[in-house]
């Protein structure tokens, strides 16, 4: 069916240029509800997403339109030539600023590392593994697994576009979502993680699911917060990742374009000279890949170094509209420039969260929150475990003084400090 | 019926008549839900497929002790042994290969079902196909520049207009259903900026209906920037605990996020919900009523029958202060020993089926809006929310409010706080409602709902004014 879509495009006069998206996944999945498999699911299925471009003048100014469809292997001929054309008209009527689409790169796509290493690897072998890796650390007393999802993946991509982009890659994805409880003599707690990941990393996974159950048994343990406490806040885990979305989407070419950051070049940020980098590949980031939607080659680029914005990044399009050298949409995220070890951190009074319910951030206005669902609360050398309360705060208001980590992490698509000290933020209890 | 769809349905019924002779129960959900999104914001405007569309097949098998599922989206004649094969190796050989881990298996009864054969079809004023895409794409670009100028502190805004059509066809040995209908939604986005504060506010239309939605489009927009201009001079709320009434898109959210993940009864069986624990006991105030459900309303969560061939209902979740129903799936309810409700949900053919909210929502009260802003003291008036996550084992709250009307002796002052996070405990928060405003009640939705972290559908919530006490920071 591609050959013919791409027959379909190739023959059409009436359009300026077209791009053709196909994804084929096979996954399988499995359903445990404490340790029994409640169900299982396995999947194939193939997409395609045809996005048409066409060219306008007007006052001697020229735009391109585009228009977006997908098709289903399920669609007959008749009914993709159809909207082929829908597609070229649609396109037709929009007027957007100029871009051109990127054209043959010399280069050859790498192939991601975690790929050549699990394509050795036989898939239902390591779904076992998954699953018999995590239950072995479902050994507590107090603790057990209440449920768990398993999801796992193969994606074959390829872009094709007008400009003879025909480029293809395959990668693994994996997914866990691992709720446990934990009972102590208070009321049962219990504790949600998603965990992502390319291929089994079984002393990962053993982490994860330790982690799981430790936070569990803390929320277990724990008092409810307290009211009035002012001292600063120490961000651990996921949270991280989320409050350092705000710098990477301040650099973003389409929020630049559409005048929504407040972040300069140049500007300096924080007195912590920290280094944000956008890279392919990460570690066993499942979100890893040489090829954007576009179908740009990607490589590495530094946009923060010193705590000070460097360079915009972005798609074909939006890279353009602010005259950027085009990155492409590149996936993983390396926050590095910590510079006091994690133990001069944990100095004072201070309240370390461990876990929220949703930590949050706007990439627009820099407000940021989350809802504690365990924190550590240190005072006068004494550790007091909490429960409840919110941290909230405005990340333009505290990143001056703020602290990270040298030590790092790996965290989804993310390699960050494992811990960011905040002195300015705003801690409500119960 | 188009040809495609009656090829696909002979192939169902195909499907399901050789899989009834090897497995006690089989079904297939077969979905084609096509739709456009138009968008603009200041210098761009794009015409693309709607995120909810999704085109494929999912079937479902008793595998002799519990169930297998195979999602697939291509089918055809000749490739009809191919897929049968594929169902097969799910609910066999890899059945085989997770015994593997020595892990139990949990042991469900086979699924009964009443004989069924029915359509559905969905009903609207304007039918979305009769209007141009040149006159889609001119109104969208229309209320835009109006809202442009209107304020000079708008820095873009983002208007997106969503057509679906929904078809769904669900067959078993008994059952034979089919639905269509239209969904119609407009979401706007206004950012505006005064020097380095920059702010934002959202709103939006949703429902069960046709392109007359867009009527709507135009004044909703001319108050948003008015609103998103006022956050400029927001301040922060000071942390505390204070009688606050919630607008209906407020009240929604404590509905939807605080509670009502709590009565899906997937988490029942699970042991995930403390709401378990409270049915047909006091878990509100005596004046609070609460319903969900895919037969009530007009909007984006109602349907005919749910992703399991389950027909729409309306379920009471508290009904005069007391915990009466949750809500369930299919092989929830098998395992609980209770009736479905029709809420088994899928974020696509490619994903399973869960107990999902639908239209969630607080009914109407007594008391006029002006009545409760009167009885407060010192408070907030809160409106528009952000953001939510549920905690149904610990029943702790996170919902982010965008903006917070100050009230002082029963007047509004004015000023206004944002953004502000909700916290606290459910049954508190519930108990705490002391009035309900009355009138018409209202439901939005614009959003997704996730289960966690994924699973994403449509759901609408919504309710009218309640006054309670919350815990602000």
């Amino acid at each position: 069916m591609l050959e013919y879509i791409v027959k379909l495009l190739k023959e059409n006069s009436t359009m300026d240029g077209w791009k053709l998206e196909e994804t084929v996944t096979t996954g399988r999945e499995a359903f445990f509800i404490k340790d029994a498999l409640q169900m299982n699911r396995k999947k194939k299925v193939t997409h395609w997403k045809v996005t048409v471009y066409k060219e306008t003048n007007e006052d001697n100014e020229k735009y391109l339109g585009s228009a977006m469809t997908s098709i289903s292997p399920g669609d007959s001929k008749e009914a993709i030539a159809e909207k082929i054309q829908a597609l070229v008209y649609n396109a037709s009527l929009i007027k957007n600023p100029y871009f051109e689409l990127p054209g043959i790169s010399q280069e050859e796509v790498p192939v991601l590392k975690k790929t050549k290493e699990i394509n050795e690897k036989n898939q239902e072998q390591l779904f076992q593994d998954i699953i018999k890796c995590l239950y072995g650390r479902n050994i507590h007393k107090n603790g057990k697994v209440n449920s768990c999802e398993f999801f796992y993946e193969e994606k074959k991509y390829r872009i094709l576009n007008s400009n003879g982009i025909d480029n293809a890659y395959k990668a693994y994805s994996g997914q866990i979502e691992l709720v446990v409880d934990w009972k102590e003599e208070s009321e049962e707690s219990e504790v949600f993680t998603i965990y992502n990941f390319a291929d089994f990393d079984k002393q990962a996974l053993e982490k994860m699911t330790d982690d799981t159950f430790a936070k569990a048994k803390g929320r277990a343990l724990a008092q409810k917060a307290a009211k009035g406490m002012d001292c600063p806040v120490i961000l651990t885990g996921e949270a991280i990742t989320t409050f350092f979305s705000y710098f990477v989407a301040q650099a973003n070419a389409a929020l630049v374009y559409k005048k929504a950051t407040v972040i300069e070049k140049g500007e300096s940020l924080s007195e912590e000279p920290f280094t944000i980098e956008l890279l392919p590949e990460l570690g066993n980031s499942p979100y890893s890949k040489y090829v954007d939607e576009d179908g740009v080659l990607l490589k590495p680029v530094t946009i923060y170094k010193e705590g000070k914005l460097l360079e915009y990044h972005g798609d074909t399009r939006y890279c353009q509209y602010i005259g950027q050298e085009i990155t492409g949409n590149i996936p993983n995220i390396s926050v590095t420039g910590g510079t006091k070890e994690k133990s001069e951190m944990y100095t004072g009074d201070f309240l370390e969260v461990i876990w929220f319910s949703q930590f949050q951030i706007s990439e627009v206005t820099g407000e940021f929150g989350g809802e504690i669902r365990l924190a550590n609360y240190y005072h006068d050398g004494k550790m007091t475990v909490l429960t409840g309360g919110s941290v909230t705060g405005n990340i333009t208001e505290v990143m001056k003084r703020m602290q990270i980590s040298r030590e790092t992490q790996e965290l989804d698509n993310y390699k960050c400090p494992v811990a960011c000290k905040l002195f300015d933020a705003h801690y409500s209890g119960e | 019926m188009t040809m495609q769809r009656e090829s696909n349905k002979a192939l169902c019924l195909q499907l399901i008549e050789a899989l009834g002779k090897v497995y006690s129960y089989a079904s297939v959900l077969a979905t084609n839900v096509t739709g456009k999104q138009f968008a603009g914001d200041f210098t761009t405007t794009s015409v693309r497929d709607s995120k909810i569309c999704e085109n494929g097949f999912v079937v479902r098998v008793f595998n002799g002790v519990n169930y297998s599922e195979y999602s697939f989206n291509e089918f055809r004649e000749d490739n009809f042994d191919e897929i049968l094969k594929e169902i097969k190796d799910t609910a066999e050989e890899e059945l085989a290969y997770l015994k593997k881990t020595d892990l139990p298996f949990i042991e469900l009864p086979v699924i009964k079902e009443e004989e069924i054969k029915a359509e559905f079809k969905g009903e609207y004023r304007i039918d979305p196909d009769s209007i141009s895409v040149e006159d889609k794409i001119a109104k969208i670009r229309s209320v835009i520049q109006e809202c442009k100028l209107s304020s000079d502190e708008l820095i873009n805004m983002n208007f997106a207009y969503d057509e679906v059509n929904v078809y769904k066809a669900f067959y078993s040995t008994k059952k034979q259903l089919e639905q269509e209908y239209k969904l119609c939604m407009f979401g706007l986005v206004a950012i505006v900026r005064r020097g380095n504060n920059v702010k934002y506010d959202h709103t939006g239309a949703s429902g069960r209906m046709g392109y007359e939605i867009m009527e709507q489009a135009l004044p909703e927009a001319l108050a948003l920037v008015k609103r998103a201009v006022e956050l400029l001079d927001s301040t922060n709320v000071e942390p505390g605990v204070y009688e606050v009434i919630c607008d209906p898109d407020v009240s929604g959210l404590i509905a939807h996020e605080a509670f009502g993940h709590g009565v899906e009864m997937d988490m029942f069986v699970k042991n995930r919900a403390k709401g378990a624990d409270y049915l047909q006991k006091e878990i509100a105030s005596a004046i609070t009523n609460m319903t969900d459900g895919a037969a009530v309303f007009e909007q984006v969560a109602s349907y005919y029958f749910d992703d399991e061939g389950v027909l729409a209902s309306r379920t009471a979740i508290i009904k005069d202060g007391i915990l009466e129903n949750g809500i369930s799936d299919l092989v929830s309810a098998m395992q609980l020993g209770t009736t479905p409700t029709g809420n088994g949900r899928r974020e696509s053919f490619e994903r399973k089926a869960y107990a999902r909210m639908t239209n969630t929502y607080f009914e109407a009260g007594t008391s006029a809006k002006e009545e409760m802003i009167s009885s407060i003291a010192k408070g907030y008036l809160l409106e528009n929310y952000s953001s939510g996550m549920e905690d149904p084992k610990n029943w702790g709250i996170q919902c982010v409010v965008l903006r917070g009307r100050e009230i002082v002796d029963g007047k509004l002052t004015g000023r206004i706080v944002s953004p502000i996070m909700i916290s606290g405990y459910v049954p508190e928060l519930l108990g705490n409602i002391s009035m309900v405003s009355d009138g018409e009640v209202a439901l939005n939705g614009l959003g997704f709902c996730g289960k966690g972290y994924k699973e994403w559908v449509k759901t609408s919530i919504g309710g009218t004014y309640i006054k309670t006490k919350a815990r602000l920071g």
